[in-house]
């Protein structure tokens, strides 16, 4: 499977990749973007099964990319890791389609709370 | 409403972030050498709170976030200066410790401003350092050594 993590932090993607991997998620491929502009460009070529995105990043944050990708017709199960999690923006998160929101700094049983379902 | 969090958060928070432990050393804490700065945004201050770092601290937490060598951190301390590949580690330090500053979800705290040395620290943190409620920090990391971080909330 193609997961595809979307964070403007290398350091952020790096942990979140290693993450994956502690939770036991090996084996999949993962693709990065380092903003939401990029990484819609990334969902449309390269059609991942999983996204994992920050919410503050430049170009396009993590809501617009979620936006931009259910605009563009594509239902790829989408999830946000983020350090702010006030109860508008997981409102703001689920009403837009998010399967779930992750805050930071998470564990790997966070994420395999979240992602069994899908990985 | 905004307010400091306790050493046991801090250290709680560091310890999952950076994946060791970080234990408090003392409160002792000298505020020249505080040269690496966050400034966080509330819904209704654009200048809510501070998060001070000197470079021993900076460079330990920086390392330790994407399992540096522990001799890279020590290089920064003797150089006395962060370089780009720690910086970008550094700011995410800074950007998830917005989250000691409120005691649930319900309030935003938003990294907004970040400086390294040799760039100054803005003056009104600067200003802040007296007559504000800070929480002063000598912490440890596990195997990487450690530094300051203060955390400041001005008015």
């Amino acid at each position: 499977m193609k997961i595809l993590v979307a964070d403007d932090s290398k350091a952020m993607r790096s942990i979140v990749i290693r993450t994956l991997r502690q939770a036991g998620y090996s084996g999949h491929k993962v693709i990065e973007a380092e903003n939401g502009a990029q990484a819609l460009e990334l969902a449309k070529d390269e059609e991942p099964d999983l996204i994992v995105s920050d919410w503050n990043m430049p170009e396009m944050n993590g809501l617009e990319f979620l936006k931009a990708l259910r605009a563009a017709g594509m239902d790829t199960p989408f999830g946000f890791v983020t350090t702010e999690a006030s109860p508008e923006m997981r409102a703001l998160a689920d009403e837009n389609g998010a399967a779930f929101l992750i805050t930071k700094p998470f564990t790997a049983e966070d994420f395999q709370k979240h992602f069994d379902e899908y990985l | 409403m905004l307010r400091l969090p306790t050493p046991d958060t801090v250290t709680r928070l560091l310890s999952g972030l950076l994946g060791v432990k970080v234990g408090v050393v003392d409160n002792k804490v000298d505020d020249a050498k505080l040269v690496v700065c966050g400034v966080f945004a509330s819904a209704v201050h654009h200048e809510a709170a501070f998060c001070l770092l000197d470079i021993p601290f900076g460079a330990a937490a920086g390392a330790a976030l994407s399992m540096m060598p522990a001799d890279v951190a020590k290089e920064y301390v003797k150089k006395g200066k962060l370089d780009e590949d720690i910086r970008d580690n550094c700011a995410e330090v800074l950007n998830v410790c917005s989250r000691l500053f409120t005691s649930s979800d319900a309030h935003r705290v938003t990294l907004t401003v970040k400086t390294f040395h040799p760039e100054p620290i803005p003056a009104e943190v600067k200003a802040a350092l007296a007559g504000s409620q800070r929480l002063n920090l000598n912490l440890s990391v596990d195997r990487y050594g450690g530094g300051a971080l203060v955390l400041i909330i001005p008015g």
